[in-house]
């Protein structure tokens, strides 16, 4: 009897422990429905808030994807954000993994950070979705003229259906590289750049060493993602409609480019995925580019530090992606950016701006952005923290830097397309692009079948939004 | 008083379901905890799935019902999910056979008495042990196709390996042949079953003459068909959710063909927040298994044999 007794009293244990976690969890759900719910107790939190200003500053959850040195470094420049302001706390927190993920899983469950940095093609879909707020209010109370302060191309990158819903704080342009010791080897003029898409093609014809098995010593060039190439073949991806243009010239052009590479110069694709994807020259410092095996290569401005730790004996140029003489335009990108967003759900939507306004430099805050996208070795949205004088001296430490500078005002810069199927649509892209360098389709076979993918899924989005 | 009347009465079969029922209770609030996890952790996500299958639903927007337009979508309009089906028909048709005999093989040659046979066991277990996101980083080198030590290999005895990964033909085939590098868990499992065979079995045959193979053939693989079916039964059902690799290494390339089932499902919910269509996609998954497990138990009765020969 006494077991008896002993064991049902263990069982009520487990049972009352079960039960009062639960609860707990409950609880916090409870919390903070009690927060959403009614003015009045929306009211009140805002007074007690005012109350307490003076003397406990205003905690900002912010959520971002930075790792490794990374995390350091946006730790660093949020406790800076933290000692240049009294009334505002920002709580860093580095979600490294599937960061998109729980983001929006924080902000269904009711309890989002405040802002979330993030870089993937999102915002269409996060703005169609309620996930994040849009700005405007805020931007004209406290950002009036903001528009003007961004480049043109930043600016295009905060909006979706011609609202802002995100805030740009480094834009990634990509340039050219190529490397003056082997033009001199083969004989180019080693100051001599590729201009047009006609004069890589020539030029790049030089460099291919093949090994004893057939294997790649050494490539000229060899183009990959499609999308980043359609800008300078006066390409695009949607029209003013917001409708996909699958029948471009300039995309068709690209393609094409792309596929003459295994058709009329002949390459052969295996060897070229063995060479490219090996981890013999894809790890940071085999880079075959900074290994001097291969002449050219499509990168951004982190590479610059990367040829300062691996290669800091080369002697290399940048430039512009070289353009189609049929139809593109010179100086033109595919602009990525970081970007800030605000969750629809934030406790403190007015605070989290005002960290928005310090990272993009809004509002005398150039110096110290200038610092903080120095220092993590990016490049600003605006043209007044680049002439900041931290910014200045960051770019002066490795002067190539400035080549950058000029991808920026450039009118003929494109964005990611800004409709809710837009990752969907890159994909196709890709696998459009996989299809033709491995001669399963033409060109044109490949994006016709992308225009139906495509077309399809718009339909679909379209029917039930 | 209540004991004094008899064994039929009806106040001593209440007292006999209360007994019951109190021992019942008991063992409920033993299993409460296991419970509770059960319905909170996958019986409530299930259903919610099936619910969600039912509508569009990209976690932020309340669900939009559309009745069975989610599963009419996949199985008419969607030329991915047929490429998805038919790379992961490809990978169980070759890995699942190829599994069970590389195992089988192994654990019948560790079952022999030969001297360092534990180091051995070891040396075949231990893959199994490794997570699969670090064996498939290692697998990302042996494959690899200009410094790879499987190419390396090749090229000593004059072939020029293929890409493995970066070809569309040889992605699957490179899979396939990883996956054969696991298979120490099934190995053990064989091994066990291979220690209860009868050893007068294999005295008799000798006596009648029987060469090693028709042993193998006539005595071991019938008399641990049981293990074998269990193998083939969680080999099938594993195969038929095959992800980390495919999603490490590869991500779906080149040309969609390492995109497996479990891989565009995931796609569908994480990356194009379509979680209405990924719940269809995963019941449909879930039909699927279901029938080839059905269809195993089936034919199962054909070739397993149960001691006493019960079933």
């Amino acid at each position: 009897m006494k077991i008896k007794s002993f064991l049902s009293f263990l069982a009520m244990l487990l049972i009352s422990v079960m039960v009062l976690s639960l609860a707990a969890c409950g609880s916090k759900d409870a919390e903070t429905k009690n927060n959403e719910s009614g003015s009045q107790v929306t009211t009140k939190a805002t007074e007690k808030d005012k109350v307490t200003e003076k003397s406990e500053p205003v905690e900002v959850v912010y959520w971002h994807m930075w790792g490794g040195d990374w995390k350091s470094w946006i730790d660093g420049q949020v406790e800076k954000f933290n000692a240049s302001r009294s009334d505002i706390k920002v709580k860093p927190l580095a979600v490294t993994s599937d960061g998109e993920t729980k983001f929006i899983a924080s902000v269904a469950g009711g309890n989002p950070p405040d802002v979330f940095t993030g870089w993937g093609n999102v915002i269409p879909t996060w703005a169609e979705s309620e996930t994040i707020m849009c700005l405007d209010e805020l931007i004209s109370k406290n950002a009036p003229d903001l528009d003007d302060f961004l480049y043109p191309i930043a600016s295009d990158l905060g909006k979706y259906k011609g609202k802002t819903y995100c805030m740009p704080i480094n834009l990634c342009p990509l340039m050219l590289f190529w490397n003056k010791d082997l033009f001199k080897e083969v004989g180019l003029d080693p100051e001599k750049y590729p201009v047009t898409i006609g004069d890589l093609d020539a030029m790049q014809d030089k460099f291919w060493k093949f090994g004893s098995k057939g294997q790649i010593d050494r490539m000229g060039f060899y183009p990959t993602y499609l999308r980043i190439w359609v800008p300078a073949f006066g390409g695009r991806f949607i029209d003013e409609n917001n409708k996909p243009t699958l029948d471009d010239k300039g995309l068709l052009n690209a393609l094409k480019w792309f596929e003459s590479f295994v058709t009329t110069k002949g390459y052969s694709i295996e060897k070229i995925d063995a060479f490219t994807t090996s981890i013999a020259n894809s790890a940071q410092a085999t880079n075959p580019f900074l290994t001097e095996k291969a002449a050219f290569t499509v990168d951004g401005v982190w590479l610059l530090t990367d040829i300062q730790n691996y290669a800091p004996d080369m002697n290399y140029g940048i430039c512009p992606l070289p353009y189609s003489s049929d139809g593109g335009f010179e100086n033109a990108n595919l602009t990525m950016a970081d970007f800030d967003v605000i969750a629809n759900g934030s406790k403190h939507p007015e605070e989290a701006f005002e960290f928005l306004k310090w990272m993009v430099g809004y509002g005398g805050n150039e110096e110290a952005a200038g610092e903080f996208v120095a220092t993590g070795g990016n490049i600003p949205a605006a043209q007044k923290v680049v002439d900041s004088s931290s910014y200045k001296s960051y770019l002066d430490e490795i002067p190539a830097r400035y080549e950058f500078m000029k991808a920026l005002d450039s009118e003929n810069n494109l964005t990611y397309p800004s409709v809710t199927y837009g990752t969907y649509y890159m994909d196709r892209l890709e696998a459009a692009e996989e299809r033709v360098m491995h001669g399963a389709q033409t060109a044109e076979e490949a994006l016709k079948q992308v225009a139906d993918e495509v077309a399809k899924e718009a339909a679909k989005q379209e029917a039930t939004n | 008083m209540a004991f004094v009347q008899g064994k039929g009465s009806r106040e001593y079969l209440i007292h006999e379901r209360k007994k019951v029922w109190y021992s019942r209770r008991l063992g409920l609030a033993f299993i409460s905890p296991w419970l509770v996890g059960f319905l909170i952790f996958t019986l409530y996500p299930m259903v919610s799935s099936l619910y969600y299958s039912l509508n569009k639903y990209n976690i932020i927007k309340p669900p939009q019902w559309v009745g069975l337009r989610n599963y009419i979508e996949l199985l008419t309009d969607d030329p991915l999910m047929w490429v998805a089906v038919y790379n992961t028909v490809y990978y169980i048709v070759f890995a699942l056979p190829l599994q069970i005999i590389v195992a089988l093989t192994l654990a019948i040659l560790l079952n022999s008495k030969v001297k360092g046979l534990a180091v051995y066991r070891t040396i075949f277990y231990m893959p199994t042990i490794v997570p699969a996101v670090a064996s498939s980083i290692l697998w990302l080198w042996l494959l690899d196709p200009h410094i790879g030590i499987i190419n390396t290999l090749l090229a000593a005895i004059g072939i020029d390996g293929p890409g493995w990964l970066v070809n569309p033909v040889w992605s699957k085939p490179a899979l396939i042949l990883m996956s054969v590098w696991g298979v120490g868990g099934d190995m053990v499992i064989y091994l066990a079953a291979l220690q209860g065979v009868p050893q007068e079995l294999y005295e008799s045959a000798e006596l009648d003459g029987a060469k090693r193979w028709r042993k193998v053939w006539h005595i071991t693989i019938p008399m641990i068909s049981p293990a074998i079916f269990f193998c083939l039964i969680m080999g099938l059902i594993a195969a038929f959710q095959y992800f980390t690799q495919a999603y490490v290494m590869t991500e779906g390339g080149p040309m969609d063909s390492t995109l497996f089932y479990s891989l565009s499902l995931y796609n569908n919910a994480f990356k194009y927040y379509k979680m209405g269509y990924a719940s269809a996609q995963a019941w449909v998954l879930f039909v699927i298994i279901f029938c080839a497990t059905l269809i195993s138990y089936k034919i199962s009765g054909k070739w397993v044999h149960y001691e006493g020969g019960e079933k």
